[in-house]
């Protein structure tokens, strides 16, 4: 009988936090800010500005379409938008990430914990083959 | 630990794609947990009523009596959960025999469905 078997019975709330840590990690981008903060006290997220600012501002529904959709807008950072507009919002609603608006800076969260031994398992798998450690590579 | 303020872009790592994406999205709902695990267990053919049976049944008895009947629970199953699931390819869906069978990725789902296991 595998140990799987503990895991059937969830409370809830067991249930519902587990649905946020796989919410949390479905997306390459938010993985990938997840496992910075592994290895990092704090990341600092670029503001947005020009055409992007506009673009955050506009409306909610018209935002949420461009941002899920594939058509581009010249000028526009949608991967920027996208981690200030979705990101950034739900990964500090569930805990797993504090973000300071004012000075745009990101650390762990209080339910960070809760998230590391996926984050750990998933930098084993994508990064073996990694040349060395420490595996974290930045872009300058 | 180092402290980094500057500006620079997580962006090196190697976090998986668009697969990974889907793997996760689908074990953030109570339900497909409960699909996969029940056919890393049998190993074989189940069908999407007796899924839906024990899933129906679970919810009632894991909630506070208010969850989903049967029924409801295999419509959710047949038009949400299990396509997402087949475009994951975690599951085979056999729609003509009504069944499903767990599909080439048992490694993968089981060692995250562990380390959900083992944080507990």
């Amino acid at each position: 009988m595998d140990t799987l078997a503990k895991w059937i019975n969830p409370t809830s709330e067991e249930k519902s936090s587990q649905d946020e840590i796989f919410d949390a990690l479905a997306d390459a981008q938010r993985r990938r800010l997840l496992l910075f903060l592994l290895y990092h006290d704090s990341h600092y997220v670029s503001k947005l500005s020009g055409i992007s600012l506009e673009m955050a501002e506009m409306h909610r529904t018209l935002l949420r379409r461009y941002l899920s959709g594939s058509r581009e807008v010249d000028e526009a950072d949608k991967g920027l938008l996208r981690t200030h507009r979705i990101h950034l919002p739900k990964l500090d609603e569930y805990g797993f990430i504090d973000w300071d608006r004012e000075t745009h800076i990101v650390t762990k969260g209080r339910r960070f914990d809760e998230i590391r031994p996926f984050l750990e398992q998933l930098d084993g798998h994508q990064n073996r083959r990694s040349v060395k450690r420490p595996l974290v590579h930045l872009q300058e | 630990m180092t402290n980094e303020l500057s500006d620079r872009n997580p962006s090196r790592f190697h976090v998986g794609g668009g697969r990974q994406d889907r793997l996760f999205g689908v074990l953030s709902h109570p339900h497909r947990r409960f699909v996969l695990d029940k056919l890393l267990t049998v190993e074989m053919p189940v069908s999407v009523s007796e899924l839906s049976t024990e899933l129906g049944a679970w919810e009632a008895s894991a909630s506070d009596g208010s969850g989903d009947r049967a029924d409801a629970v295999e419509i959710s199953l047949v038009h949400d959960h299990l396509p997402k699931m087949a475009e994951a390819d975690l599951i085979r869906w056999d729609v003509a025999e009504r069944t499903v069978t767990l599909a080439d990725r048992t490694d993968e789902v089981r060692a995250r469905l562990r380390t959900t296991n083992n944080q507990r």
